[in-house]
């Protein structure tokens, strides 16, 4: 059986605000000038990712599916005169590099990764081959709209953000354990749920059809 | 338009080839190969696998052209990316490549990987050239220099092209610095395992190619202009480097 321990948490999710009170409750949080340059999905992962303790020596891993959905769908609006700043920004790992770069927070080892119904599994297997000091792991959406429409795109705007370790501590403040899920497919509802639990600080448990499990438990 | 995200593409392959559903899929633009060759060596490594395939690659699409000739530093006459352009150009290619590795006995190992990511701006790397002399540094621990020939990222732009030149010329000042995307082009997600693969072809044969698609005068003097015998040296170094200053090293040698 694989583990981890939870040693900090930090979860965006937008239920009970409409959007445009979201987004200003997002841009808030930055200058001006930064939030206007920012994508969605960066001020969400910077929302959580201010809280957790980064530095060079961390190994970061990143877990999303579609990326800054909302700049893809702008930079292939402008056509056929491309927009360079869309460009730039739609590039994967942007919503992150969004954060590191604003803070000028080198980092050592950062690996983006870019799956679906298997990317918790996967990202949290990434977490154990990292040789950072500390390990953060973040991950977020955010909703399109064309993209939506073509079923390339998250339902809902989140970020989440675990500083997790090998070992446990006296800080840690939970616990994420997961065995025989290296053939299972996954499941689409899998991050959902597991984003709910973190941000509820609820146990959480899955059971894959084909056999293994994940499960969430929390001891504070 | 859902095969087009990189899960989707990677799902087909798996459906296709059979293969296990055991599969990380990562992105992060010209250093995704590296990354998937780090991971994998750690998963053999710590025995969490006995053998990893790595599969990278990458294609020419109206984004990504569109993309580069937004950013002005397209080159729409490839080879010679260095010429294209006050600011150098980055000529673009397509390619595909798979490395198998494990503890099974081979010519080729590797003796050590390294990361580094500057985060000081999106498309352009530190001035000073710190972010290259990071990678190595950590590749290379203690200032230790083996006998080895480099083969840069060399993505084409003269100033990431003379960060590289200068930061390898000042670690390995022995060593002989050449880049190939003049010749395939800049394969993007791919170009760390494709020239991989051309660098173990290379060392298989005792014979490496030199610089492609540059003339002089060169940025350092450690630039290899012609193909070379390999025999004065133990091994390889290997780099790659990203948007958001991102920065890999492979240093593998052959017995």
């Amino acid at each position: 059986m694989s583990e981890l321990y939870i040693q900090r948490k930090a979860v965006w999710t937008e239920p009970t605000l409409n959007d445009a009170e979201a987004l200003a409750t997002l841009q808030a949080e930055f200058p001006g000038r930064s939030a206007r340059r920012m994508t969605r999905l960066g001020m969400q992962l910077s929302h959580v990712l201010r809280q957790m303790e980064i530095d060079e020596a961390s190994s970061l891993v990143y877990a999303t599916s579609y990326s800054e959905t909302c700049t893809i769908e702008k930079f292939l609006d402008s056509f056929p005169f491309p927009s360079p700043q869309a460009f730039q920004t739609s590039i994967h790992p942007g919503g992150v590099e969004q954060f590191l770069i604003q803070n000028k927070q080198s980092i050592t080892e950062f690996f983006p990764l870019a799956g679906e119904d298997d990317l918790l599994i996967r990202s949290l297997d990434t977490v154990l081959l990292c040789s950072g000091q500390n390990v953060i792991l973040c991950g977020g959406e955010e909703l399109g709209t064309w993209l939506a429409a073509s079923g390339v795109s998250a339902k809902a705007n989140y970020a989440w953000a675990l500083e997790l370790q090998q070992q446990p501590s006296d800080g840690s403040i939970g616990r994420i354990s997961w065995q025989g899920l290296s053939t299972a497919v996954g499941d689409p509802a899998i991050i959902t749920n597991f984003i709910e639990a973190l941000q509820s600080q609820s146990a959480f448990h899955y059971h894959a059809p084909e056999g293994g499990q994940l499960e969430l438990s929390w001891s504070v | 338009m859902h095969l087009g995200t990189p899960h989707a593409i990677s799902r087909r392959f798996q459906e296709l080839l059979g293969w296990g559903a055991q599969i990380t899929v990562l992105s992060h633009a010209c250093v995704t190969g590296q990354l998937g060759l780090v991971l994998a060596e750690r998963a053999v490594e710590s025995g969490k696998a006995e053998a990893a395939l790595v599969f990278s690659f990458d294609f020419l699409s109206p984004f990504v052209i569109g993309g580069f000739n937004a950013l002005k530093i397209l080159n729409g006459e490839m080879p010679a990316p260095y010429r294209d352009g006050e600011m150098g150009s980055i000529g673009l290619g397509e390619g595909a490549g798979a490395v198998v590795l494990s503890k099974e006995p081979s010519p080729f190992k590797i003796q050590r990987q390294a990361l580094f990511n500057e985060m000081y701006h999106f498309t352009s790397n530190a001035l000073d050239g710190s972010g290259f002399d990071r990678v190595l540094a950590n590749c290379l621990p203690d200032g230790s220099q083996p006998k080895v020939w480099v083969k840069g990222h060399g993505t084409g732009t003269l100033e990431a092209g003379g960060l590289e030149a200068r930061a390898v010329e000042a670690r390995l000042p022995e060593a002989p610095l050449m880049s190939w995307k003049g010749s395939i082009g800049h394969t993007l997600g791919s170009c760390a395992v494709v020239e991989l693969a051309i660098a173990l072809e290379a060392m298989r044969t005792g014979q490496a190619p030199g610089n492609v698609g540059a003339t002089a005068p060169y940025i350092t003097d450690s630039i290899q202009t012609g193909s070379f015998s390999l025999a004065p040296y133990d091994g390889a170094l290997l780099l790659s480097n990203a948007f958001g200053g991102a920065h890999a090293a492979m240093w593998i040698t052959n017995e």
